[in-house]
């Protein structure tokens, strides 16, 4: 879109807004396969309370000793009274059960017969009746009974969770991978590996960090839309104002070195023959309060400057920034360094005898 | 280069200390002392800093503070603090670094707000600090819809303001995840740029890209992704990948919840 711009701006913009209600529409669009009316059968009249044919989480989800969650009762429970509409309830019970958690290994019955718990599953399932879809709990309410503190030290999941399914569980609650945790994910990786390693191989470290691929991970990885990846996009664009408006963040990763390696590769270095002036007019000259005079982009943003100029005594910073040089003399007034004459950085123009 | 680590991991606490050395034919060794820890202030807040001394200048080439609090159900506040001085970061071999002493400072934050399981709203502010300059600034919003774990549908939607006073832009993005079948995934991204000052001439990037992936059994994946832009550096750019991954171990990664 070549700067004609409004018209092509609003286009653009309308196109991508336009993407983003679809989406929405696309993302609140429930799925075609029912869910069970918990509620509707729970209200069912029957003669009192306790009565054979009052219907209460027991009568279908019977839980025992060492049965998974998400018990499901059989078919034929169900075409005792839907014995019309036989062919709507086998479509309901073969809808998939959400496992967000995976397999928990949990004892239904030792839980059950808890004074505190009575025999009621809403303690632990609350809100299921309500929305109609499965309440599980969150890990920290286990955690306000369970300490699980040997397990947790041997960096166990175990017995609660298998471990197949921690490959795709992702923390909810403590351990949630949220907000900063990308960005300074790295001490905690060096100082707690095997907390790390109960749920991740090291080929999850090399999915983003390995340098050795010629493509970059978010060419690699395009589908993980949620990973923090920072060179999204058309960065290749922005990397010039990213690289101004955050300069440290880039120094996390790349050398200075790495800039011009890449701006003489794609032809666009004064380091490569034939190559155009990257620096606009006014870059040099008398006029030091250009807007885009050297000395000002150089105090704010000297690692763009090293990307090309790094040439230590032969840089050309040296040939005019020196006493009775163009630029005048580089000390300013008081200077007074703690460094010897000997030092390297004072011999790239004091030679000593 | 060569350098160490020694790490102390308390209850509620853990610092690290490193020091690095690095020596270049024909320049002077350039040494760095780093220091990084976190302590866990209450159940719902910590602090966590992370220091570079530049050792031969005696002066701290890298700062950060930041916090990390819980002050309401769902509501988590990261403010972050970052001092620089980008030339100290230079091999001391360079005589730029003489010219440079202006530190860099970002003061800024950001904070998620989980309205729900299925609603969570991010919005997050920066200010850049250099010297000679009006302050630079960095702005994002951001909201993640997951409204339904059976199908995994997850949508992203992003806005953003970059001010680096030479030059600065407005973002947006939309992203689309969605389990179409037991077995296939596909999402769809799109990001549009809107530049203050032309760049060669162009003031409008765009890029908008899929995937569809199939996952014939749980170790397999076939992946398909397309990617079309329009931007100052191509006037139309298009790109495929097909990705055959087969996991030797098991592996986290494709579930976006």
């Amino acid at each position: 879109m070549v700067a004609r711009p409004s018209a092509e701006r609003a286009l653009t913009a309308l196109l991508v807004l336009s993407l983003a209600l679809a989406s929405i529409v696309a993302a609140c669009q429930r799925p075609s396969s029912a869910r069970f009316p918990h509620k509707a059968h729970l209200a069912l009249e029957c003669d009192a309370p306790g009565k054979p044919e009052c219907l209460s989480c027991a009568s279908c989800h019977a839980a025992r000793q060492l049965d998974r969650a998400h018990q499901l009762p059989q078919a034929s429970l169900c075409e005792s009274c839907h014995r019309e509409n036989a062919r709507d309830v086998v479509r309901v019970l073969a809808v998939e059960v959400e496992r967000p958690y995976g397999e928990i290994d949990f004892a239904h019955d030792s839980h059950l017969s808890m004074p505190a718990i009575g025999g009621q599953c809403v303690p632990c399932h609350a809100g299921v009746v309500e929305s109609g879809r499965p309440a599980l709990p969150p890990m920290s309410q286990c955690f306000g009974c369970h300490e699980h503190q040997a397990e947790w030290e041997r960096r166990e999941c175990a017995p609660c969770h298998e471990r197949h399914d921690l490959a795709r569980t992702l923390p909810q609650t403590f351990l949630r991978h949220d907000e900063s945790f990308l960005k300074h994910h790295g001490s905690t990786a060096t100082l707690e590996a095997d907390l790390c390693a109960t749920c991740h191989t090291q080929s999850d470290c090399q999915a983003c960090h390995d340098v050795t691929q010629g493509l970059g991970v978010e060419a690699r990885r395009p589908e993980l839309i949620e990973a923090g990846f920072v060179h999204r996009g058309d960065f290749i664009v922005r990397h010039a104002i990213e690289a101004r408006s955050e300069p440290v963040g880039c120094m996390s990763c790349h050398s200075v070195a790495s800039c011009d390696n890449c701006h003489v590769e794609r032809g666009v270095s004064g380091n490569r023959l034939g190559a155009a002036n990257p620096h606009p007019p006014g870059w040099v000259g008398n006029d030091v309060d250009s807007r885009d005079f050297h000395g000002r982009a150089a105090r704010r943003d000297l690692l763009s400057c090293a990307g090309c100029h790094e040439q230590g005594p032969a840089t050309n910073c040296i040939r005019c920034h020196k006493v009775g040089g163009f630029g005048g003399n580089p000390h300013p007034g008081g200077f007074k360094s703690a460094q010897s004459r000997s030092a390297m950085m004072c011999r790239y123009c004091h030679e000593t005898t | 280069m060569a350098g160490a680590r020694f790490g102390l991991a308390l209850e509620r606490a853990r610092a690290s200390l490193s020091f690095h050395e690095r020596r270049e034919t024909g320049g002077v060794a350039e040494r760095n002392l780093g220091l990084d820890g976190n302590v866990t202030l209450f159940e719902r807040a910590s602090v966590a800093a992370a220091v570079l001394l530049a050792a031969d200048a005696r002066s701290l080439a890298d700062f950060r503070v930041w916090g990390e609090a819980e002050p309401l159900q769902g509501l988590f506040l990261v403010p972050e603090y970052t001092r620089a001085e980008p030339a100290l970061l230079l091999s001391r071999q360079s005589v730029l670094s003489v010219f440079a002493t202006d530190a860099y400072q970002e003061l800024g934050g950001r904070a998620r707000l989980r309205a729900s399981d299925q609603v969570s709203l991010g919005a997050g502010g920066w200010l850049e600090f250099y010297g000679g300059s009006r302050p630079g600034t960095r702005f994002e919003t951001n909201l993640r819809l997951a409204v339904d774990r059976a199908s995994r549908t997850l949508v992203l939607l992003r806005y953003g303001r970059t001010d680096a006073i030479e030059n600065g832009y407005h973002s947006l993005r939309v992203a689309l995840a969605r389990r179409i079948a037991a077995a296939v995934s596909g999402t769809l991204d799109a990001y549009a740029y809107f530049y203050d000052e032309p760049i060669q001439g162009y003031t409008t990037s765009s890029v908008y890209s899929g995937t569809l992936s199939y996952l014939p059994w749980e170790s397999l994946e076939v992946l398909w992704g397309v990617s079309l832009a329009r931007s100052p550096y191509a006037r139309f750019d298009a790109q495929t990948l097909v990705r055959l991954s087969y996991a030797l171990e098991a592996s986290p990664g494709k579930n976006p919840w």
